[in-house]
């Protein structure tokens, strides 16, 4: 593996082409022009892309499981659909990765985790089918932080995987394969899951576009739930158009899932548009005060800088104050660990998952499973989250969270009176070293410090990269809208994307 | 059968499952009986990536059942998980309701001690049943099976206003008597659609402290709820004469063994950590559902008894059995409608209707023949055409044929003899063909008489009017005596 | 205090039927109370005024859910056991088997 270091800033893992196409070219888009134009078949694009893994995902680490011969097949079923014309979507024929939260049916789904190994659902998630629907080509299931818990993708049973622009570093998390597979040319686009950033944790890592939408816009059914009033299905792209085009296949209301919501969405590639005069950006004093969010200066550098932009292509930055945004991650942590608790529960070894093969009854078998099925990390989750909906403590610390999730939403509701969008940072740092942060799972909470609060509000929140730092590492730019606003925010990124890319990958 | 010193204070805590095509939150159906595991799909087994959707029919019941109870209904409401581990629970949690029960604050009139008696309604909330186990002989292994899990359950929880046996399968017999009614509810105990669990306490007469508590549970029938109250009263007063405390535990029912047995703990004191059920938005019920909930209301029970009593001229008994049942009720107004003799009518139901559709196996609404047309047969014998024996064979016939009685009668020429001349004959017959019995009459046995009238319906295929036949009798024996 | 809380992670553990060894449980007794004093922050939040059925309808972003928007009761088909059964044991006897339960 060369990292090509006289062009700081741009993961050149190999300098193999893709259909004709660099990596940084590869986007759904202009492999889109190419299968039209009949310059390359769905089969020689998904065996192209199935090679790339072979060779290079066992230094990655990005998948867990491929699919080769079903991809192929499938590929060969598209292309006879484009052939007939009898399928229209601009995803036809591209090949995709899915987060292994995401149950696929008769494909191994093992969320990261030991627990599930051997799970294979009888049942396709919701975004699967609408993806399946619109001819894409699913090369495997990647790698996650063990049942989405965690934001470095360390946590996970079967492996570590790398940041594509430094071996030593990590990917980001939960959704770090997926990140790190579009990253690195293993899949055009991927869809991950997002908590608590496990989105736009990893997108910014690997200097990818990753969006979490709207609570609600994208149906959980088929989702392995971590926690149910947070948790959406998002996806991880090359740029934002790419994102606008995936977004707009998975979005929408699903009869099997409650919380998904009824509304009307927009066609979200209408929102790709370059113009940003007049929008209103707010920032919040809170993300860029040092106030012990950990912030590096690189990144703080980073926003500013885009601010500068912004201001530049004529919108209007303003300075806002989300005071509950200081219990942000206490707020997100009480919630979450409590649902996820509770959701958790079902792994017991009697029905599907692990199976302890000592016990001598019940008990031991319940007991058993669960302890040899679950990591570390997942059990102390499951601890602390029963801890805060115990008798005696629901109270101080579960209901006080739901009040107080309230009170950020008003704030939320409040900034947004006077703004369109917010921008801040997506993480703290740049990423870290693996093995840096795993050993102190506060410090790792501290993570979410700067997405959590757009989970917690149901908010639609985007990160796109803005910059490398010293050590050429990407920096994302988190933009955060109002409840299903993606167009606006989509809007602003795809107008900094255009006056950007060409900049921040030159140095 | 309550202690002269001691009074008991009593609880009930019912479960019925709700007559629902579909479980509470997916679309399996809810039919009873299949090969196990054959009712199911990965929601109702709670597989990882499921969410449950609720069912619109079960809120629509719950509200149908408090409505019926005289209840208030909230408007806005929610589920809560209650978390514990138990092989028959796949989620290892029960989607129930916690604090905002879509029912509160109602309750049903029993009679008790010659009058009566309001018992108090709590809360009526919505849950899923769990799964079934099933226990090999020797307790090594337990099966599993989950047609049953994710069945709509409604619970109905009453204050502790019962404080006798009586008074508790009353309570029992008038709620399902209800839910019956409403269509909410089949309520078969046996079959486990309807669930009691029994709180209990005892206390000297008086005193105002409540003595502990205890939980009975296991009980599949009404019987045997009756039985452990009694004997739970008789346990407890025991405890308190020899100076004991009563422990608050729950206990199992061996209805067999007339006793019960502190059940094994599953957990000391469990804690099932209830919090908002996140996958199910809470949701508000709208004025208008609860009033069009309300004016489909069948009248209930209770009121219709009144109104046979009072409208109809019946005796409280006919009222009781005729309501027992919607279809029973329903069936009953529209053969009485029209009549002239409800009691006749009354009586036809009681008896031979209910009787013939058990032996038969068929249902009311099977019932081949028309409601009116037992009032028709009714007008048959009151105007003489056909008297008390035919119309018993008739009302066969409309069972077999489902065939207007008038019609019948016609075909078969059923028509009432009572052509004096023509029965003389067949009087004259009788007693020339049966010399010993009218001996046996002359003699002084007057009851040979019904022989003889007997023998002479037989001749006349039952047709011929017996008071006629009666008098004949007497007429030809009493001139040669 | 680190007594209290060493009863708490088994409390804990047991309610989550989670079987844990000596040596986790006193690596979980140290971080769990770290992270609990850091939960504890939350409560210097002004929360006053919030009413319950705001911060239940966590979903308001989504505008309330009424009944209209709950299930027909209209019957799907199962699912064929097979694909819910696993393993051989449970294909034979078409059940879900564990070590016996007293009840």
């Amino acid at each position: 593996m060369k990292f090509d270091e006289r062009q700081p800033g741009k993961v050149r893992i190999d300098d193999n082409k893709i259909a004709g196409l660099s990596i940084d070219e590869l986007t759904i888009s202009n492999l889109q022009k190419l299968i039209s134009k009949r310059e390359i078949s769905v089969p020689e694009l998904t065996k192209d892309m199935l090679d790339r893994i072979e060779k290079l995902d066992s230094m990655l680490g990005c998948y867990i499981n491929v699919i080769g011969e079903q991809a192929m097949e499938r590929a060969k079923e598209v292309q006879e659909k484009l052939d007939r014309g009898e399928i229209n979507s601009p995803l036809a024929g591209i090949p995709m990765a899915l987060k292994d939260n995401i149950c696929t049916d008769g494909i191994p789904t093992t969320c990261g985790s030991k627990m599930l190994a051997d799970f294979v659902p009888p049942y396709d998630a919701h975004v699967v089918k609408r993806l399946y629907d619109n001819g894409a080509i699913l090369l495997g299931k990647v790698n996650m932080d063990e049942f989405a818990m965690g934001s470095s993708t360390e946590t996970s049973y079967y492996k570590k995987t790398i940041n594509p622009w430094d071996p030593e570093r990590v990917p980001g998390g939960s959704s770090g394969g997926s990140a790190a597979a579009v990253a690195a040319g293993e899949a055009v686009y991927s869809l991950g899951s997002d908590t608590g950033g496990s989105i736009r944790n990893p997108a910014s890592f690997c200097g990818c576009v990753g969006l979490k939408p709207t609570y609600g816009l994208v149906s959980r059914y088929g989702l392995i739930a971590y926690a149910s009033s947070f948790d959406q299905i998002g996806p991880i792209t090359r740029n934002v158009t790419d994102c606008a085009l995936v977004l707009n296949a998975i979005a929408g209301h699903d009869p099997m899932d409650l919380t998904s919501s009824k509304k009307e969405h927009p066609d979200y590639t209408k929102a790709l548009v370059n113009d940003v005069k007049g929008l209103k950006i707010g920032i919040p004093r809170e993300f860029m005060d040092e106030n012990g969010n950990g912030m590096e200066k690189s990144v703080k550098d980073a926003v500013l800088n885009a601010v500068r932009v912004f201001l530049e292509l004529g919108a209007e930055c303003i300075e806002v104050s989300i005071p509950a945004l200081e219990y942000v991650v206490p707020m997100y942590y009480i919630i979450a660990l409590a649902e996820a608790s509770s959701n958790l529960a079902r792994y017991d070894g009697i029905r599907y998952g692990y199976r302890t093969p000592d016990y001598k009854n019940l008990e031991e078998l319940c007991k058993r499973s669960r302890s040899e099925g679950f990591g570390k990390e997942v059990k102390r989750r499951i601890l602390l989250g029963t801890y805060v909906l115990s008798s005696g403590y629901y109270d101080e610390y579960y209901k006080k969270a739901l009040k107080s999730r309230m009170v950020l939403i008003q704030q939320f509701k409040a900034a947004f009176e006077k703004c369109d969008i917010i921008i801040g940072p997506v993480t703290p740092t740049t990423a870290y070293r693996i093995g840096e942060k795993i050993d102190d799972p506060l410090k790792m909470y501290m993570e979410d410090v700067f997405t959590a609060p757009a989970n917690i509000a149901g908010l639609p929140a985007m990160s796109i990269p803005c910059g490398v730092d010293m050590k050429s590492l990407p920096i994302g730019l988190q933009l955060i809208g109002r409840p299903f606003d993606e167009s606006t925010i989509l809007r602003a990124a795809y107008t900094f994307e255009t006056h950007t890319v060409e900049g921040w990958k030159n140095g | 059968m309550v202690n002269e010193l001691y009074e008991a204070v009593i609880g009930l805590e019912v479960h019925a499952e709700l007559a629902t095509k579909t479980k509470i939150y997916c679309s399996c159906t809810t039919d009873f009986g299949g090969l196990p595991n054959t009712h199911c799909c990965p929601v109702c087994l709670g597989m990882p990536g499921t969410l449950p959707v609720l069912n619109r029919r079960v809120v629509e019941y719950a509200i149908k059942a408090g409505i019926a109870t005289n209840c208030t209904i909230i408007n806005f409401t929610k589920q809560d998980r209650k978390n514990y581990f138990y092989p028959d629970v796949p989620k290892n949690y029960q989607i129930s309701q916690y604090d905002l029960p879509i029912c509160r604050n109602g309750y049903i009139e029993i009679e008790a001690g010659g009058g009566k008696k309001k018992i108090r309604i709590q809360r009526i909330h919505i849950e899923e049943d769990a799964g079934k186990l099933v226990h090999s002989e020797d307790g090594k292994y337990s099966y599993i099976d989950y047609n049953r899990a994710g069945v709509p359950l409604i619970e109905i929880v009453s204050e502790p206003d019962i404080s006798s046996a009586e008074e508790a399968k009353a309570y029992l017999e008038k709620l399902k008597s209800i839910l019956q009614f409403i269509g909410v509810s089949d309520c078969k105990m046996e079959e486990g659609s309807l669930r009691a669990d029994v709180n209990i306490s005892v206390k000297p007469k008086g005193e105002a402290k409540l003595g502990n508590k205890t939980e009975i549970k296991n009980l599949n029938s009404f019987r045997a709820v009756y039985r452990a109250i009694n004997a739970e009263i008789e346990r407890q007063i025991g405890i308190i004469e020899s100076k004991g405390i009563v422990i608050k535990e729950t206990r199992r029912w061996d209805d067999s063994k007339g006793k019960s047995y502190p059940m094994r703990s599953k957990e000391e004191v469990q804690d099932y950590r209830y919090f908002p059920e996140p996958d199910i938005p809470p949701f508000t019920i709208s004025e208008e559902l609860v009033e069009e909930v309300r004016s489909s209301m069948p009248e209930l029970p209770d009121k219709r008894k009144e109104r046979y009593i009072s409208e109809y001229g019946l005796p409280a008994y006919d009222a009781e059995i005729l309501t027992s049942s919607r279809e029973l009720s329903d069936f009953f107004e529209k053969a009485a409608r029209g009549s002239n003799n409800i009691k006749a009518v009354s009586n036809w139901i009681m008896g031979d209707f209910m009787r013939i559709i058990k032996e038969r196996n068929i249902k009311i609404d099977e019932v081949p023949f028309k409601p009116e047309h037992i009032s028709r047969l009714v007008s048959l014998v009151d105007s003489g055409i056909i008297n008390g024996t035919t119309a018993k064979m008739v009302f066969e016939v409309m069972f077999d044929s489902g065939k207007d009685p008038e019609d019948i009668v016609k075909e078969k020429g059923l028509e009432i003899l009572n052509d004096r001349s023509e029965l003389l004959d067949v009087v004259k017959r009788v007693i020339a063909a049966n010399p010993a019995s009218v001996a046996d009459y002359r003699k002084g046995k007057k009851k040979v008489l019904g022989f003889l009238v007997g023998q002479a319906m037989k001749e006349t295929k039952g047709q011929a009017d017996p008071r006629i036949l009666n008098e004949l009798f007497l007429q030809e024996l009493g001139e040669n005596s | 205090m680190e007594g209290k809380t060493r009863e708490l992670i088994e409390h804990l553990a047991e309610l989550a039927k989670l079987h844990l060894d000596e040596k986790e449980k006193d690596e979980l007794t140290v971080e769990i109370s770290k992270i609990i004093a850091y939960f504890d922050k939350l409560k210097r939040l002004d929360i006053s005024g919030i009413e319950a059925t705001e911060y239940l309808n966590i979903l308001n972003i989504n505008g309330p859910l009424s009944e209209k928007d709950l299930r027909a009761d209209v019957v799907s088909e199962s699912y064929e056991r097979e694909k819910l059964l696993t393993r051989p044991e449970e294909r034979e006897t078409g059940y879900y088997i564990v070590p016996g339960v007293l009840e």
